[in-house]
């Protein structure tokens, strides 16, 4: 685990906007439908955003990884906008590769994935929850901790065998100066509940692990 | 080409499981909890709506939205399978659970007026876990 003390907020993520972001991953050479979610560009889910998602896009909006991906996006254009500009003015080549990986992070995890069983006492009635929609919860839960940013998720083990035993791993980012094992307590919990919630994973341990810290919008440009 | 039932033509089962899908997808919007309906059909069909809805959006995007439920027959079975959002307010399981049974009660209604016997297996997928309020900005 890295604590704030023995890392530097310019290893983090600085921003810069969402299609730009996107750019990053979504260039020329690369749009041949590989580096889209269900036959969208991360760009252009980026600018769906920024016209506060008007006019309604079908494509998208139907989209069950799409929508995950608005969430996920949602959470970078914040960070971007609100805490990491003056980063970006200062390092922008680091801003690159930060938002970059999160945002191919972010396009491994939307996808469908294994499915995670329900119970039901009815032999003719199968339920269940795609891995994407538990793994996009765990984002979205971690993203709403005041100074996280979630960079993965992880659901190790037979998470399509019922009872099965599930390790969780969760990476972020922390905002600097904030206590971090309070925080890693405080996420663990709410994922924890979160699954517990949603979900019948037999859950056996929740990893937290803090491998970045980035500037808070109120924090100098130097710590 | 006949069906499973009756020996029914296959254009007129092929209506009725469009009726019977729109039935359940309406169904669907009306389970507390569930806070939007995806589609469930094979990407190259719903494509091919997707292609229809471009071309006349009015009237297709609208049977588009309304028929999102998978209904397959095989022998003596029928199975539906639906795609779903549910509220991150609520329990995911309860929500399936709930969804489930309504499209039970409502697949095995429409066998019984078709004079099927048909063995209704259901299935019910949660894609997305999300706040009900966001759900309304996306599906309006």
């Amino acid at each position: 685990m890295t604590s704030p003390d023995d890392a530097l907020p310019g290893d983090g993520p600085p921003g810069a906007d969402l299609p730009e972001g996107a750019d990053l991953i979504a260039g020329d050479d690369e749009r041949d439908g590989t580096d889209s979610v269900d036959g969208v560009s991360l760009e252009e889910l980026g600018d769906y955003l920024d016209r506060g998602r008007e006019p309604r896009d079908p494509r998208i909006e139907g989209s069950p990884a799409c929508r995950l991906a608005l969430q996920a996006l949602e959470s970078v254009g914040d960070l971007s906008r609100e805490s990491f500009e003056r980063e970006a003015a200062r390092e922008p080549h680091r801003d690159d590769a930060w938002i970059s990986g999160l945002l191919d992070q972010v396009r491994r995890e939307v996808v469908e994935g294994r499915p995670v069983p329900v119970h039901s006492p009815d032999p003719l009635t199968e339920l269940s929850t795609s891995e994407a929609a538990v793994r996009g919860l765990l984002r979205r839960v971690g993203d709403e901790v005041d100074g996280v940013v979630v960079r993965s998720t992880e659901l190790d083990g037979a998470i399509d065998e019922p009872g099965a035993p599930v390790t969780v791993r969760v990476t972020v980012s922390a905002r600097y100066g904030l206590p971090i094992d309070e925080l890693a307590d405080q996420l663990r919990d709410l994922l924890g509940a979160a699954l517990d919630q949603h979900t019948e994973l037999r859950v056996v341990a929740v990893d937290v692990h803090v491998d970045d810290v980035h500037l808070g919008p109120d924090d100098g440009s130097t710590p | 080409m006949t069906d499973a039932r009756d020996g029914a033509p296959a254009d007129d089962a092929t209506r009725s499981d469009d009726d019977l899908s729109r039935d359940l997808t309406g169904v669907l919007r009306d389970v507390p909890g569930i806070v939007d309906v995806f589609d469930a059909r094979p990407l190259v069909r719903a494509a091919v709506r997707a292609i229809a809805a471009e071309l006349d959006p009015d009237r297709e995007a609208a049977a588009e939205r309304a028929a999102l439920v998978l209904v397959e027959r095989s022998g003596p079975r029928v199975t539906v399978t639906a795609h779903v959002a549910t509220d991150r307010a609520a329990s995911t399981p309860e929500v399936l659970a709930r969804a489930a049974a309504g499209l039970r009660s409502a697949a095995a209604a429409h066998e019984r007026g078709h004079a099927s016997d048909a063995e209704v297996v259901v299935r019910v997928r949660a894609r997305l876990i999300e706040p009900a309020q966001e759900a309304v900005v996306a599906s309006a």
